[in-house]
């Protein structure tokens, strides 16, 4: 037959046994049926006994019992047919509890005597935690067995041969002590070295001595209005307590005027959860020392526990502890890094109790706890779904070693419906240890639990995990790190800003800078040069030799018949007119002379008085004045540019009919010009201009509109490149040029007659050429200058910015 | 006329060049609707331009656009719808500015049209108070005076940047000098040669030729800008080709 | 409204103009020389416009700043005077011609004489603004041709002087054949100017 683990201890136990050989956990769970229900015996097979039939008797004989009669208060014999004033106190107050079960929180309560003793610390409350939520039922009462043997000094171990014994003992007391506490008193003598048997053996008549000896003393009123969550190992924190304290060699505390067993609990609930000091637990465990009345065994427990938990570590109680004590904490070392499922926590520890009181809150209504940690657990599944024993079957026998548990839901069957845990218990469910990383685990060891439950027990699994634990925070240095960059710029700006309030001297240019130097410079060489030739008149320069183009032009001019008809256009600036002048004043001579009459037209408006100077400056350098309408027409001015052109040279009578002189005489209709039909008419056509568009414009215009006129053209030296090509295409548009004081000076020089021989172009020859060198001379100079300064200042920037 | 002469008549020959010039330039106007901006080669003039006009906001100083004497009756007035065009852009682009841009003139007929499109332009950037008709004026009516008329403009007006943009004569000079003297920037691009030369020895940024008809695409005055100086583009090669085979011609005699 | 009417008006007298000069039919060759004779018109107008404008602008600056408004009236006043005087005797009487022989010639002839001072300081400075072997190139074509132009101390150096010479070179050949190159590209973007206007993209006018 398979063996059966045990849930507490994990170790392997043959089928047969109902509880463990080892820790005298119970192997089977019980099912408790509710009320007005019977449960099947095969559930409640606990001990060799069935549970029922002790629970049974343990009812009927509760009739007579008072409901809310403390435990003191029944410390009289017990015959085997009575039920023992402590089991009828318990029956009574679970009896009581069970009837505002549904009032009172869940997990308040006792649905049986027998298990009241770990319902005060178990028993869940409304609260959120389930540390908090294991209050005892009932303040006031406190078992009576357990409030006499607070004052018990000595403590019996119960060993594993009492343990036997008590077994047999308990067996003759069918109505007396629970296996459960029977084997906790027979080990806890047989740690202690006392005989189990003489304290722990009942009375062939009834209860073992301890428990007749129970002394109905005053309940031990709690001090601590809470119940820690993990109040489970309260009292069993007492009891290592009072074990340390004994070998000490102190006194253990005994609670006062108390079910010692009781208060320790409910003072180990305090402890667990409020880290009540040692002397509050102590004063919390103290139990009125009576001896003979309360079990050494039970007393020394509580109280030997107690204050060894209290003074010394966890540790040093491992030696006094009873096995299924020191298996609680062996269970936890031996498997740090193992998350101890729910129920193996304490070996040792029967959760019948736990689990018939699950059973019996099922149903009500969880209350939201005053805390936030009942809110999760509200929505948590109970770890109790379904049957108890169920789960605790499958869960720890079918499982085999202890395995960390991550879904304390018990998965019993899929379609059962998800139970909601009570606060307390839900609190208890072991935590997702996983996340413990092994330095928490390796410290588990050396933490106790200092609330809950499991208050009081070293190596438990801690609640929270380390990283959410209170720790101070890091400190941050408060000094900014700041690079030099950034240092830099952050006082670029404040400097920045400084300056934005202050006014800056705004530096005003200087009066004379280079650029004045050296226009004055150009200026004056050239001044000087002109004037010094212009006063002196000197001739030292010969005027330059014959150009084909302005031979080309006099040859036009001396190809004309006598009287031609010129149409002279005199289409350039006021400002180009000393060149023109220049340029154009020999060919009007020479046209003069040819007895030419003279039409003068321009495209711009400035061109009519420049006509009409031209045309007086060459009368005057003659000593004699052309005459209007005699000697020459001047028609005005040609609007629209090409466009302009274009219509005079299709209709030129149209576009300028009258003359400007004072009359506006129609010279159209006098001779010459009266044979004048169209522009192709005229004997010859000359232009004057300084603009090589202007130029264009004629040529492109009006050019083909001449037929076999020929069409002369007098240009400022810029504009002679561009009108060359006309001048040399063949046929030639262009029958001669006159371009710049050049053209001007190589007409006046194949034409000595001209002007006199003082043209001009003569006078202006020598300040010409002179001035030219001095440009070049200038501008050779001026780059020297201007590169080498510039040289020079790179070079010092450079060398500054080197050395700085 | 037969049917031949028509065909290779120079009007058929001009007609036929204006089409294909409007298709080409509608096609590529639309082919690059959807495409990012073109990549145009750099053209410092218009770089600086740009910069320019901001720190003329940011100085508190005028831009002074300055449309030349050509007029808009011949092939000068391309020139001066350049100018008008970057005075547009240019206005819409300082309307922040304390102080507007002012636009000289020597021409009737650009003055007009200059004081036009700033108050065009004004109004269209919801700023029509900021109008004067002061700013748009004529300096001068022949070239000289013109010249001699802009230079106060410059010394007196807070002018931070000058853009000569249109046909001018050498005279253009003064004004390039006058900027100088006033450290201030000077951009000049004309369509005369004579101005050109110019400015490549006295102005700070020269534009020359036909770079001066790319500053539509260059301030982002429009897709049709830049679609055009594509074409533009096209057409030269196409005289460029035109050109050497009739040179290649003419060498072989067959011309 | 304005808008779309002004943009339909310049397009359509644009299409009319262009295809007039391109086809040769008598209706639209008609049409067309009507047209550049209204433009024509309207330029000589403009003239008077801009003088308007000049006029409006000077009075704007003596009545803002008396300071600075000193020029502006001298502007004034001798516009003014012209204007009678060219009105009263006509615009080649002997005063008409005084003014402009006294005055307007002078101012301009040396604005333009101020020319050779600024131009001479820009190429100077040229060098150290941009040097680059361009810049390099456009000082050493200014010198040489300089130096072609007149005769050092009567001397004609012959590498430079005459139709083979240096400066002939460089003026007729690679100037002239860059001058040709920029003039066809600045001829592409006027027909695209143009043409842009013609579309109705570019609208100086619109207001």
């Amino acid at each position: 037959m398979a063996d059966i683990r045990c849930p507490m201890c994990g170790k392997p136990n043959p089928s047969e046994l109902d509880t463990c050989q080892f820790c005298q956990a119970r192997l089977k769970p019980l099912t408790i049926p509710p009320q007005g229900e019977t449960v099947p015996e095969e559930e409640m097979q606990a001990g060799g006994e069935s549970v029922t039939d002790w629970l049974s008797s343990l009812r009927t004989s509760g009739d007579e019992a008072e409901i809310n009669q403390v435990s003191d208060d029944d410390s009289g014999s017990l015959s085997g047919s009575e039920m023992p004033d402590w089991l009828q106190g318990l029956r009574g107050e679970s009896e009581t509890d069970s009837s505002d079960l549904p009032a009172e929180p869940a997990g308040e309560g006792l649905s049986l005597p027998g298990e009241s003793l770990y319902s005060l610390e178990e028993a869940a409350s409304s609260e959120d935690e389930w540390s908090l939520s294991a209050r005892p039922p009932d303040h006031d009462y406190i078992p009576d067995w357990l409030a006499q043997s607070g004052s018990e000094q000595e403590s019996q171990a119960l060993s594993l041969e009492e343990t036997l014994g008590l077994e047999e003992a308990k067996s003759e007391a069918e109505e007396g002590e629970p296996d459960w506490l029977r084997n906790i008193r027979i080990k806890y003598q047989e740690d202690l070295g006392e005989s189990p048997l003489e304290d722990a053996l009942p009375a062939a008549a009834g209860l073992p001595e301890w428990l007749a000896e129970t002394k109905p003393e005053e309940p031990v009123v709690p001090q601590e209005p809470e119940v820690p969550s993990d109040n489970v190992s309260g009292w069993l924190a007492r009891i290592r307590r009072t074990e340390a304290l004994e070998e000490a060699g102190q006194a253990p505390p005994v609670p006062e005027g108390s079910a010692p067993l009781s208060e320790s609990t409910e003072a180990g609930q305090a402890e667990s959860t409020s880290a009540v000091p040692p002397e509050e637990s102590r004063e919390s465990t103290e139990v009125p020392a009576q001896e003979g009345e309360i079990p050494d065994w039970l007393t020394g427990l509580v109280v030997g526990k107690a204050a060894a938990s209290a003074l010394e570590p966890v540790e040093t109680d491992a030696e006094g502890l009873p096995d299924w004590l020191a298996d609680l904490d062996k269970s936890a070392s031996q498997a740090p890094g193992v998350i101890v499922p729910f129920g193996e926590e304490e070996p040792g520890l029967t959760f019948d109790w736990l689990q018939e009181q699950v059973r019996a809150d099922q149903g009500m209504s969880v209350t939201e706890p005053a805390g936030g940690v009942a809110e999760a657990d509200a929505g948590k599944v109970s770890p109790f779904e379904g049957d108890l024993s169920d789960f605790l079957e499958e869960e720890y026998l079918a499982a085999g070693e202890i395995e960390s548990q991550q879904e304390p839901v018990v998965e019993v069957g899929e379609d059962l419906p998800a139970a909601e845990l009570p606060n307390w218990l839900e609190a208890m469910r072991p935590l997702g240890a996983a996340a413990l990383g092994a330095a928490a685990m390796g410290d588990v060891d050396a933490q106790i639990e200092s609330s809950g439950p499991l208050a009081g027990l070293r190596g438990v699994v801690p609640a929270e995990p380390d990283i959410a634990r209170l720790k101070k925070p890091p400190t941050y240095a408060l000094r900014l790190q700041v690079t030099d960059t950034q240092q830099t710029n952050a006082t670029i700006l404040e400097e920045l800003l400084k300056a934005e309030g202050s006014t800056r001297p705004v530096t005003g240019k200087p009066a004379i800078t280079s650029q004045h130097v050296w226009r004055a410079i150009i200026f004056l060489v050239l001044v000087a040069i002109i004037f010094w030739k212009a006063f002196t008149g000197a001739r030292d320069f010969p005027l330059p030799a014959m150009l084909p183009e302005v031979l080309d032009a006099s040859a036009a001019i001396d190809s004309l018949p006598q009287y031609p008809v010129v149409l002279l256009a005199v289409d350039y600036e006021p400002g180009y007119a000393g060149e023109l002048n220049a340029a154009s004043s020999a060919m009007i001579d020479h046209l003069f002379l040819k007895g030419a009459y003279l039409a003068l037209v321009s495209t711009s408006p400035s061109g009519v008085a420049l006509g009409e100077d031209l045309l007086q400056n060459v009368g005057r350098s003659k000593g004699f004045e052309y005459q209007q309408i005699s000697q020459y027409a001047n028609l005005g001015f040609i609007p629209g540019g090409p466009t302009g052109l274009l219509a005079f040279a299709d209709a030129p009578r149209r576009i300028t009919p009258y003359a400007l002189d004072v009359n506006s005489t129609y010279v159209w209709g006098q001779s010459p010009m009266q044979n004048i039909q169209s522009i192709s008419d005229f004997d010859l056509v000359a232009v004057m201009t300084e603009d090589s568009d202007k130029a264009r414009a004629w040529i492109e215009q009006v050019q083909p509109k001449l037929g076999t006129t020929p069409l002369v053209m007098v240009l400022s030296a810029q504009a002679e490149p561009m009108v060359r090509p006309y001048y040399q295409s063949n046929p030639r548009i262009v029958a001669g040029m006159v371009a710049g004081l050049v053209g001007g000076g190589s007409y006046e020089s194949a034409h000595p007659d001209l002007l006199s021989g003082n043209g001009p172009a003569r006078q202006y020859w020598d300040a010409f050429s002179l001035g030219i060198l001095a440009l070049l001379a200038l501008i050779s100079i001026g780059l020297i200058v201007d590169l080498s300064y510039g040289a020079i200042k790179d070079r010092k920037r450079e060398d500054g910015s080197a050395n700085p | 006329m037969n049917f031949i002469d028509l065909i290779i008549s120079p009007g058929i020959v001009g007609l036929a060049f204006v089409v294909v010039f409007i298709f080409l330039m509608i096609i590529l106007a639309v082919a690059s609707r959807n495409q990012p901006k073109q990549n145009l080669r750099e053209i410092s003039a218009f770089t600086r331009l740009g910069r320019a006009i901001g720190l003329a906001v940011e100085a508190g100083k005028r831009m002074h656009i300055t449309l030349g004497w050509g007029g808009l009756i011949d092939l000068k007035g391309a020139s001066a719808l350049v100018g008008l065009t970057i005075l547009e852009r240019i206005t819409r682009l300082a309307s922040i500015s304390d102080r507007p841009p002012v636009a000289t003139s020597g021409d009737g007929v650009l003055g007009i049209l200059s004081q036009d499109t700033l108050s065009g332009t004004y109004k269209a950037v919801g700023a029509g108070f900021q109008y004067d008709p002061t700013s748009g004026r004529v300096t001068g009516l022949t070239p000289v005076s013109y010249a001699a008329g802009a230079m106060p403009v410059i010394y007196d007006e807070q002018v931070s940047a000058t853009i000569l943009a249109g046909h001018f004569g050498s005279e253009a000079a003064l004004i390039t000098d006058a900027a100088e003297r006033n450290d201030s920037l000077s951009v000049a691009g004309s369509d005369s040669i004579t101005a050109t030369s110019v400015f490549i020895a006295a102005a700070q940024e020269p534009v020359i030729g036909e770079e001066l008809f790319a500053a539509g695409a260059y301030i982002n005055a429009g897709p049709v800008h830049a679609s055009s100086l594509r074409t533009q583009d096209i057409f030269r090669w196409v005289l460029v080709g035109a050109i050497l085979i009739g040179a290649l011609l003419k060498l072989l005699g067959f011309l | 409204m304005k808008a779309p009417v002004s943009t339909a008006i310049a397009i359509g007298v644009g299409v009319v103009v262009l295809l007039g000069y391109f086809v040769q039919i008598p209706f639209l060759t008609n049409l067309r020389d009507i047209l550049v004779g209204w433009a024509v018109i309207l330029a000589a107008v403009a003239l008077f416009v801009g003088i308007g404008n000049l006029f409006l602008v000077h009075l704007h600056k003596v009545s803002r700043a008396p300071s600075g408004g000193f020029y502006s009236l001298v502007l004034i006043t001798s516009l003014a005077a012209t204007l009678v005087v060219g009105g009263l005797f006509g615009a080649s009487s002997y005063w008409s011609v005084w003014i402009f022989r006294n005055i307007q010639m002078p101012v301009e002839t040396s604005l333009i004489a101020l020319l050779a001072v600024v131009l001479t300081y820009a190429i100077a400075r040229l060098l150290r603004r941009k040097l680059n072997v361009f810049t390099g190139v456009f000082v050493a074509t200014a010198v040489i041709v300089l130096l072609g132009t007149a005769p050092i101390f009567g001397f004609e150096i012959p590498i430079l002087y005459g139709e083979n010479g240096l400066r002939s070179l460089f003026t007729q050949i690679p100037a002239v054949a860059g001058a040709r190159g920029i003039l066809l590209g600045v001829a592409l973007g006027a027909v695209a100017t143009g043409l842009r206007v013609l579309m109705g993209v570019d609208r100086p006018y619109g207001g």
